[in-house]
């Protein structure tokens, strides 16, 4: 066989079903092959299409997602998914087709230093040099994307290797597994834990990707220690949103509880977090008199950004498993008037929805939406205000199931990654929920929708605004609105329907139960338009270089 | 493990030397560079050796900043073609972390 059907073989072998991609001539043996065997390439039209479908799929299965591009234009388009995959840690395979190694540095059509461009953007990357390391390298890409910290790992094929004559084999790429965390420093853990009195359990993106069995391990923590819980944007799903003591969504657009407790707690015990700054506000400021107890499964997290009393590097859930019977032998402090004061502050502090007037309330729109979706569906999110109203306004019942571009901040992930979440959880409702500036930005992956039928639901929320920049300039900027204003959008229903998808426009709050009914229920693809008020704001915000508790509400 | 970044910081602009090993691939000592610059470390001297035979590659860098070199060592050690990377410079202990 070729190397390129190798490339297949192999893909095959290691259980991949579905892959994304967009053909070109430094791939096309690698097409040729796919012809005759037995993958499922979904083309989408744009190779950053291709990377963020990949990314979707990855992100809601918790696996590999695999992309392919040609080289030059192609790879390049791929790499703002790669950015995308690095940032978020998603294990993401890319496979670029390269110009014929002797004509690597020649400047050839189409030649592009795919393996320098990539330094940045991937955990690693590879150049195959030789026919002969071409399946060993393939099994290495994967085994990197998802063993440790997942991330993309892109491989970069030359025409010639595609076209060399070789012979496969079987092929595995099994993730490592962790080390278990050493005895000692869950032992200082279990010691910091028993003197706190108002400890915080800072739960972030980590967590979910450690696997279900972590999600199940830290919720049992939870319960057992009773100790009061926050997540990132990313770690949304992780913690039950039923939970007494869950606080919600710590940082710029977090609760007030979360935020106001997270800045007086003594104890932050991290897991599968890294003090982000669109966590910590001003990191000198944050959580100021709180001592750190560290998970993660990245030694460079440990101490990076803020000093780690205890770093336990390795096995989150079975690091959670023995801290938790360490301190059930022994328990701590009483925790219960921390506890009164997060049920006082939660329920102080609630979301109200009962703005006046006619027009729609975005935020009523989500959570009306998320009590009528069902449990297990997948949300995946563009980026902006209505980016923030969802981590807010919805409720997910696992990390796997709140697709939201959170270290890049993406513009155009939704779309594409609602595509991919589609491939990995066939049987799931998938619904993405975009903004006016964002659909525009990976528009064209509504052919994707048309091509292969997919019932992907979309829910535009219109406010013919970038309106997250827009509000920046309204509060920091003194109003000047400068190219943010969208009110030329074209008639997102119409266009939709150029592609075959059903749709309505909704304007007025006594239309939102018919809409979301609409929406939820159709059976194909469909677009529910929403327009609403320019100037609705997010709220609370931590302003930039501000501390935590230092929240505004309003513009005033 | 407990690492503490503020008990290693180093003052500002102070010159470490770090020796570094990894397998000898395409665009390795680009990674390296990389990571020093981005990290935030100016890279003051560099020494390369490499092996065709045994494809390993030995490198020898100092580098200044005011940011802990531990935070160095732990993103280089990170990378995947590297095998060790080792703080030799007399200004702090010798600390070996094997990747
Ligand atoms: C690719 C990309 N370009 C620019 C930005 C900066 N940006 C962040 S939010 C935003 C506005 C998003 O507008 P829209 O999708 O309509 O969402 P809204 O905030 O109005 O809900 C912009 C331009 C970005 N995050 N990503
Ligand atoms: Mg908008």
């Amino acid at each position: 066989m070729t190397g390129a059907d190798l490339v297949v073989q192999t893909l095959a072998n290691l259980g991949v079903k579905t892959i994304f991609g967009y053909p070109g001539g430094a791939i096309m043996p690698v097409y040729d092959a796919i012809h005759r065997g037995d993958i499922d390439h979904i083309l989408c039209r744009n190779e950053q299409g291709a990377a963020l479908a990949a990314v979707g799929f990855a992100r809601a299965c918790n696996d590999v997602g695999v992309c392919l591009a040609t080289s030059g234009p192609g790879a390049t388009n791929l790499i703002t998914g790669l950015a995308d995959a690095m940032l978020d840690s998603v294990p993401v395979v890319a496979i670029t087709g390269q110009v014929a190694s002797p004509l690597i540095g020649t400047d050839a059509f189409q030649e592009v230093d795919v393996l320098g461009l990539s330094l940045s953007v991937t955990k690693h990357s590879f150049l195959v040099e030789s026919a002969s390391e071409l399946q060993s390298t393939l099994e290495e890409a994967f085994i990197l994307a998802r063993s440790g910290r997942p991330g993309p790992v892109l491989v970069d094929i030359p025409k010639d290797i595609q076209v060399a004559a070789l012979l496969g084999g079987p092929a595995s790429a099994d993730a490592e597994p962790a080390e278990s965390i050493a005895d000692e420093p869950l032992e200082q853990a279990a010691a910091l834990i028993r003197q706190a009195k108002q400890p915080i359990l800072y739960v972030g993106g980590g967590v979910g990707m450690a696997g279900p069995q972590a999600v199940a391990e830290l919720r049992r923590f939870a319960e057992q220690t009773g100790i009061p819980s926050i997540v990132t944007l990313k770690g949304i799903g992780t913690v039950e949103d039923s939970r007494d003591y869950h606080l919600g969504m710590v940082g710029m657009h977090g609760t007030k509880a979360a935020n106001l407790m997270v800045q007086e707690s003594d104890l932050l015990i991290v897991a599968g977090a890294r003090f982000d700054d669109r966590v910590t506000g001003k990191l000198d400021t944050f959580a100021p008199n709180a001592s750190v107890v560290h998970f993660d499964i990245d030694h460079c997290e440990i101490s990076k950004l803020r000093h780690a009393h205890v770093g336990l590097l390795g096995d989150l859930t079975d690091g959670l498993k023995r801290l938790g019977a360490k301190l059930a032998e022994q328990p701590g402090e009483d925790l219960s008037p921390w506890q009164q004061r997060a049920l006082a502050e939660k329920a102080q502090h609630q979301w109200r929805y009962d703005k006046p007037g006619e027009s729609i309330y975005a935020p009523k729109l989500l959570k009306l939406l998320s009590e009528q979706l069902p449990t297990d569906s997948v949300v995946a999110c563009d980026v902006g205000q209505h980016q923030m109203w969802v981590a807010q306004h919805m409720s997910f019942s696992l990390p796997y199931n709140h697709l939201s571009s959170g270290g890049l901040g993406t513009m155009g992930f939704g779309l594409p990654a609602a595509i991919g979440a589609q491939y990995s959880r066939p049987d799931a409702t998938v619904v993405n929920v975009t903004g006016d500036g964002s659909f525009m930005m990976n528009v064209q992956e509504l052919g994707t929708i048309r091509r292969y039928g997919l019932p992907v639901k979309i829910l535009l929320i219109d406010n013919e605004r970038l309106g997250m920049v827009r509000q920046w300039q309204q509060l920091f900027f003194d109003g000047r609105f400068s190219e943010t204003i969208l009110s030329d959008n074209p008639e997102f229903v119409t266009l939709a329907s150029a592609f075959g998808i059903a749709g309505r426009t909704i304007t007025r709050d006594d239309e939102l139960q018919q809409g979301i009914s609409d929406l939820v229920n159709s059976q194909g693809s469909y677009l529910l338009h929403v327009r609403i008020d320019a100037e609705e704001n997010v709220w609370p915000l931590v302003p930039p270089g501000a501390a935590n508790q230092q929240m505004m509400e309003t513009a005033e | 493990m407990t690492t503490s970044a503020q008990s290693t910081a180093s003052q500002a602009g102070q010159q470490h030397t770090i020796s570094i090993e990894a397998q000898d691939r395409p665009a390795t000592v680009e990674r390296l560079l990389r990571v020093i610059r981005h990290r935030g470390y100016r890279l003051c001297r560099m020494a390369v050796e490499s092996s065709q035979e045994d494809e390993r590659i030995a490198l020898s860098v100092t580098v200044a900043s005011d940011k802990s070199v531990v935070l160095l060592q732990n993103q280089l050690s990170k990378l995947v073609d590297v095998s060790s990377v080792e703080i030799t410079s007399a200004e702090t202990n010798p600390l070996r972390i094997s990747a």
